[in-house]
């Protein structure tokens, strides 16, 4: 029974999944406009789009009537030359209503730009060529810059419900599911495309080793944006850390010192703090043990740096130091990169191999 | 005093200040609390210069801390300065100078904070190359000994999201040799649905790969995307090779997986992801599900479930969260955070976390926050945090807003 309500469930959501991606949007009626000819025509842009020139917002009606194109055209009506202006004559109707998605004022831009709409609208749609009505990004950044705004994440400056938009259209810019883990290696290779929108305040959100305090107590009001530390890390950061050391040594590299530190001897479980508590766990002195303190540190020696990072007094060189009682450290293929004549020109090598 | 006369001469400046106060717990059984509070100041401005410089940018962004209480850290003040640096074009804005505290980013550098210059420009063709030098910040202003960091890419950028790239860095910490890396990048879109990014760094020092990565995203449709990706990384070779750690840690992790993201109605978002990753102990998996739904008016309410296992340990998380925006400019979100360790960190296998925020935009400038955390936690039996926050948006005459 269960395995049959399984199967029904997984073959509802698959049917779902094809029926979204066959989907087919179904043929309706369109405007043809040839914007080329009416211009070679002569025809200014405010003939047709008149109420543009004085609109604020978006929420009005931008696009002629049928009355406006009648005004040039009305023998092919009277003709029943339906099909000059209809794509499809069966279901011929105005222009379908849209809602808005940016907040635009036309008539401040107007000015601005001198009236030269060609400013944001490079291109414009032809019949069996349909375009955006702008560049989209390209066409606002070239004259403000809202780095500020991008930094802050307050898209809702311009766009009035970004959510609406679909997944496309660029893929490169998509910032859809895992973006946090992605980002990087999208930043790599083509940061200029990330500086487009993002200033480096916003990157430094959390990439600043200066940061005053962890973002994701700064915007602790934004539960829906992903971070990495959020809520109690604190209880699982030794997990995470185990499973991909990278991720931290990214950031909390040994190099940023005191950065591990700090926090452990604050809780007592660092070499030389006070009252020092011992955390390790039984085993810890005991190769085979399941708990040997050198399979660990192999696998996380970041741990292990968080209190012990003292250069020459580490507790590494005392017992692992040549003649020590802690026997070679090296991993297996050490020996084959690496021969003992490099010691004499290495400072990390001579803190053992005197 | 300087940044305020470049901003005054700008054409357009905006900026915020910002004041926090975070109350929290740093002791466990809730010893203590830290109450500091955090003024942060943050300032861009924007000229369009004149004939031979161009694109006049100033970028800063500093803070201070004042600490009530036992602080954290044994400094009752602090304060440092995220970023401070000018940039302008020159030949036509064919070359990028950005002088001063800033963030160095791309190919074999990673995202690597720096006292320096930076040049980049773009010869021909989408042809171009960067250089950079410098000293790495130090935090707090800590005093540099013998650190420093220098490297460049080169690159090819076909289209505005198609880029490769060939790139080096060599650094210094305290004298020694920290990291001398050469690495190739890349990102193509064939088609406007398919992106596929890579990257392999290689460390000239230790002559093996530090870090290779390729991931394919490919948008079916205006509903799903899928993206693919498979990892290696090198562990010991993200550490300074200055550090004696760096002769004890692990040289291997790889990892492998993808994920899903589905638009099933326009405001219901589901995804999910999964990826198997090999360490020198064992192997693990991490990976979750996510449904996000979002309101016309702004609301968002999202439930995600995440599981990570790894050889010594794991944990499953469940986590609900909504965002409801009120009239009068008013924000509501709530957040529970729950997680189960597979094997007990402090004596402790359980973590539950709440947080509430209210959330005022009393006047086109200003906004204040106010957030109240509570939990139980494997280090704090019981953990209290409050949060304030005050934020003041300003633009200069000329200023966008």
């Amino acid at each position: 029974m269960r395995r049959a309500l399984l199967f029904g469930a997984l073959g509802v959501v698959a049917c779902a999944t094809a029926a979204t991606v066959l989907r087919t949007q179904p043929a309706g009626d369109e405007i043809i406009f040839p914007h080329a000819r009416h211009a070679q025509a002569k025809v200014e842009c405010i003939t047709c789009h008149e109420a543009v020139w004085d609109a604020k917002t978006l929420t009005g009606e931008f696009l002629p009537p049928e009355a406006k194109c009648l005004e040039c055209h009305k023998e092919k009506k009277e003709q029943g030359q339906c099909s000059f202006c209809h794509t499809d004559v069966k279901s011929a109707g105005p222009w379908p209503k849209r809602e808005p998605r940016l907040k635009l004022n036309h008539a401040a831009h107007l000015e601005l730009v001198k009236e030269d709409c060609t400013k944001c609208h490079s291109h414009l749609s032809e019949p069996g060529h349909p375009a955006p009505v702008s560049d989209g990004h390209a066409a606002c950044l070239q004259c403000h810059s809202h780095a500020q705004q991008y930094a802050d994440a307050s898209c809702a400056t311009c766009h009035i419900d970004l959510a609406s938009y679909p997944l496309q259209p660029l893929t490169q810019v998509s910032h859809q599911g895992d973006f946090l883990r992605r980002h990087a290696l999208v930043a790599k290779a083509s940061g200029a495309s990330c500086g487009t929108c993002h200033d480096q305040n916003f990157c430094l959100d959390c990439h600043a080793a200066t940061t005053m305090v962890k973002v994701e107590t700064r915007l602790a009001d934004r539960p829906d944006r992903s971070f990495i530390h959020r809520n109690d890390f604190l209880g699982r950061h030794s997990v995470e850390a185990r499973a991909d050391p990278v991720s931290c040594q990214r950031c909390h590299s040994t190099g940023q010192s005191g950065f591990c530190e700090t926090c452990h001897q604050q809780s007592h479980v660092a070499a030389g703090s006070p009252n020092a508590r011992n955390p390790h766990p039984p085993g810890w002195g005991l190769p085979g043990s399941g708990a040997f303190h050198g399979d660990a540190a192999r696998r996380d020696i970041q741990s292990c740096a968080g209190c012990h990072d003292q250069g020459d007094q580490s507790n590494c060189v005392q017992c692992h130091k040549v003649g020590g009682i802690g026997g070679d450290p090296h991993p297996g293929s050490f020996r084959t990169r690496h021969s003992l004549g490099e010691a004499a020109s290495d400072g990390r090598c001579s803190a053992c191999h005197r | 005093m300087v940044l305020a006369l470049l901003a005054a001469a700008a054409a357009r400046a905006d900026g915020t200040a910002t004041t926090l106060f975070d109350s929290r717990p740093y002791v466990r059984d809730g010893g203590y609390q830290e109450s500091p509070v955090y003024q942060s100041f943050s300032l861009f401005a924007r000229t369009d210069g004149n004939d031979w410089l161009q694109d006049v940018r100033v970028v800063a962004r500093g803070w201070g801390r004042l600490t009530f209480g036992p602080p954290f850290d044994g400094h009752r003040t602090a304060g440092d300065v995220d970023s401070l640096f000018v940039e302008g074009r020159l030949l036509k804005r064919h070359l990028l100078i950005r002088l001063g505290r800033q963030l160095a980013v791309g190919g074999a550098v990673r995202a690597t904070q720096l006292d320096g210059v930076t040049a980049r420009g773009v010869v021909a063709n989408g042809f171009g190359a960067e250089l950079f030098g410098g000293a790495p910040v130090q935090p707090r202003f800590a005093v540099s000994r013998g650190d420093a960091l220098a490297g460049g890419r080169v690159f090819w950028s076909h289209a505005f999201d198609s880029e490769v790239g060939a790139s080096f860095v060599y650094a210094l910490r305290r004298g020694y040799l920290s990291r001398k890396d050469f690495a190739l990048d890349g990102s193509y879109t064939p088609v406007r649905s398919v992106t596929v990014s890579g990257l392999a760094q290689w460390s000239l020092e230790e002559q093996r790969l530090a870090e290779a990565k390729l991931q394919a995203l490919w948008q079916v449709s205006q509903k799903i995307q899928l993206t693919a990706d498979v990892q290696r990384t090198s562990p010991d070779l993200f550490l300074d090779r200055s550090s004696i750690f760096a002769v004890f840690a692990e040289e291997v992790r790889n990892e492998a997986g993808g994920e899903a993201v589905w638009r099933l109605l326009q405001p219901l978002s589901l995804s999910a992801d999964w990826h198997w990753l090999r360490v020198e102990g064992g192997h693990g998996h991490r990976g979750g599900a996510r449904a996000t739904f979002r309101t016309p008016r702004g609301g968002s309410y999202g439930a995600e479930l995440r599981f990570l296992t790894e050889p010594d340990n794991g944990y499953k998380q469940a986590r609900v969260y909504a965002t409801r925006r009120l009239p009068r400019d008013l924000v509501l979100t709530v957040d529970l955070d729950a997680y189960w360790l597979e094997r007990e960190v402090n004596a402790q296998k359980r973590s539950f976390v709440a947080t509430g925020t209210c959330g005022w935009a009393f006047h086109p400038n200003w906004e204040a926050m106010l957030a109240i955390s509570l939990g139980t936690t494997p280090y704090f039996e019981r953990r209290a945090e409050l949060i304030a926050r005050l934020t003041y948006r300003f633009g200069l005459p000329g200023g966008f807003r």
